[in-house]
């Protein structure tokens, strides 16, 4: 009787899964159906290849310069978020003794993660742009681009070195050898690969961000930014002027394409580079 | 006599583990600490190693001398490292068999042939060598649990330890790689003294010169492996032995 109840809550359970894997799947080819559907014949090789033209402008041509500008954007958000995600974390789950003091630095990441996006666009407009003098710049968006995924990338590091076996730790204090050289030989290593996923995911998150470049790196037209210190064209971006200015329809599906196109492929280059070699 | 052990009592917090323990270890010999779950074994095996520091709300009164130098609370950390110190899961680092070798010798800054020298010297007291040797780059999660074990207690080794603190090294072994270590461990004694905690009442008979039992945080009796064997003075002994509790 009992053996029964379990199988069939197991039953229950398989049946719920794959209900909701079905609806995701939907969800997510439904968006993908759409987009490409709406594109059309205005998704090709020029369109990712030619600077937007016509008048307005955004009417014709391609969307070149917005490409290099949202990778440009999420390079920089990736890198900046990612280095002081880890010295974060690595301070909060290794050298922070005072457990009252983490408690309150995660508190405080914790608040970041919920600052509404378009809050922390004003601040970077104010701190980055206005008051540090780096103007409306690849850096100054890509720099609070990183602001808005850090918490998300130090939060998921935390829990990555955490899951790292604590018998390993005590077992390299035993050979009298102290904890940075036991995060650089056993945690990293280890860790590298679940890191470099998150990295990914985050990086995702801000390569479709637009409310944090808004006011601090994106503008409405520009060629391809040559240094960080330019201001520089996004997807996102691009896409809401197509749309909000009523320029095409047609092209800010295709410009939507382009958008996803590199989100699948940024996360198949870090799927393939994560699990290759010495697989999981 | 290696280790002077006086007056040693422990706390977590405020709860008392080890209650005012005092014993010597003999060099060159094996000493079992045997008791029931929770005695106090492993805490006496970590405050050994120096290990405890590590470990929060941990406090300490007595002291340890080894080496001819007292080791207190203040200074206890300093023990970290002068002891081997071999843990109850067979935990080789997810490294290849070579860098787990030359783990410890490559962080004091050992030249590399040296530390080569080394790691083979290890692996040979611990009979893995002639196993691994065409193998030093494999990934050591490969080799099988007794001979991660063997692996485990030959990288500590490689610090030249002159005392080998082991925490239960066979629970989680079969009988076979059980017996494997137990002739090494009897062979290694000729060259390191050797503390080893077990509940395992025949292997700490097989293996044992002397033998201290724990209970509740303090030693009940001490005295040579026939002597407690055959002829334990305390009741509470001759209860554990016949397996009354524990």
């Amino acid at each position: 009787m009992k053996y029964r109840r379990m199988l069939q809550s197991h039953n229950y359970v398989r049946i719920l899964s794959t209900v909701a894997f079905l609806m995701v799947a939907t969800v997510i080819s439904m968006i993908f159906l759409l987009v490409f559907i709406k594109a059309g014949n205005n998704l090709n090789l020029s369109f990712f290849l030619e600077k937007p033209s016509g008048f307005p402008i955004g009417s014709e041509g391609g969307v070149f310069p917005a490409i290099v500008g949202s990778l440009a954007f999420t390079l920089i958000a990736s890198v900046s978020a990612s280095i002081l995600a880890l010295i974060v974390a690595l301070y909060l789950e290794f050298y922070c003794s005072n457990e009252r003091f983490g408690e309150a630095i995660r508190v405080t990441i914790g608040v970041i993660a919920g600052i509404p996006s378009i809050i922390l666009g004003l601040f970077g407009y104010s701190f980055l742009v206005v008051y540090l003098g780096f103007g409306i710049s690849l850096l100054s968006g890509g720099l609070v681009l990183g602001l808005m995924i850090f918490p998300y990338i130090e939060i998921k590091f935390e829990r990555i070195f955490r899951d790292v076996n604590e018998m390993y730790k005590i077992s390299t204090y035993a050979l009298g050898v102290n904890t940075g050289y036991y995060i650089v030989h056993i945690i990293l290593p280890v860790a590298w690969r679940n890191m470099v996923s998150t990295i990914s995911l985050a990086s995702s998150l801000a390569m479709g961000a637009t409310a944090p470049i808004l006011l601090t790196g994106a503008v409405f037209y520009a060629k391809a930014p040559k240094s960080i210190f330019s201001p520089a064209m996004a997807l996102p971006l691009h896409l809401y002027n197509l749309v909000g200015e009523n320029i095409s329809i047609e092209n800010a599906f295709a410009t939507a394409g382009v958008l996803l196109i590199l989100l699948v492929a940024l996360n198949l280059i870090t799927w393939s580079f994560s699990y290759s070699g010495e697989g999981r | 006599m290696v280790i002077d052990i006086r007056n040693l009592t422990t706390y977590y917090d405020s709860q008392k583990v080890l209650d005012d323990i005092s014993f010597k270890i003999r060099k060159n010999r094996i000493t079992s600490v045997i008791g029931p779950s929770g005695c106090g074994k492993t805490t006496l095996l970590m405050t050994l190693s120096g290990l405890v520091n590590k470990v929060p709300h941990f406090s300490m009164q007595g002291e340890i001398e080894y080496r001819k130098k007292t080791f207190t609370k203040d200074n206890l950390g300093e023990l970290i490292g002068r002891t081997g110190f071999v843990f109850q899961q067979p935990l080789a680092f997810p490294l290849s068999i070579e860098k787990n070798m030359i783990f410890a010798t490559k962080y004091a800054g050992i030249e590399k042939s040296e530390r080569e020298r080394i790691a083979v010297e290890k692996l040979k007291e611990v009979n893995l060598w002639e196993e691994v040797k065409d193998n030093l780059k494999m990934k050591a999660s490969r080799l099988s649990g007794g001979q991660q074990q063997r692996l485990c207690i030959a990288r500590a080794l490689t610090m030249y330890p002159d005392v080998l603190l082991l925490d239960e090294p066979c629970s989680a072994l079969d009988v076979k790689n059980t017996a494997i270590i137990e002739k090494m461990l009897v062979e290694l004694k000729k060259d390191y003294t050797i503390i080893v905690v077990t509940h395992n009442l025949s292997q700490a008979k097989r293996i044992s010169d002397e033998i201290v039992f724990v209970n509740e945080g303090k030693i009940v009796e001490s005295g040579t492996c026939a002597g407690i064997f055959n002829d334990p003075v305390e009741q509470e002994t001759k209860d554990y032995l016949s397996g009354n509790f524990g």
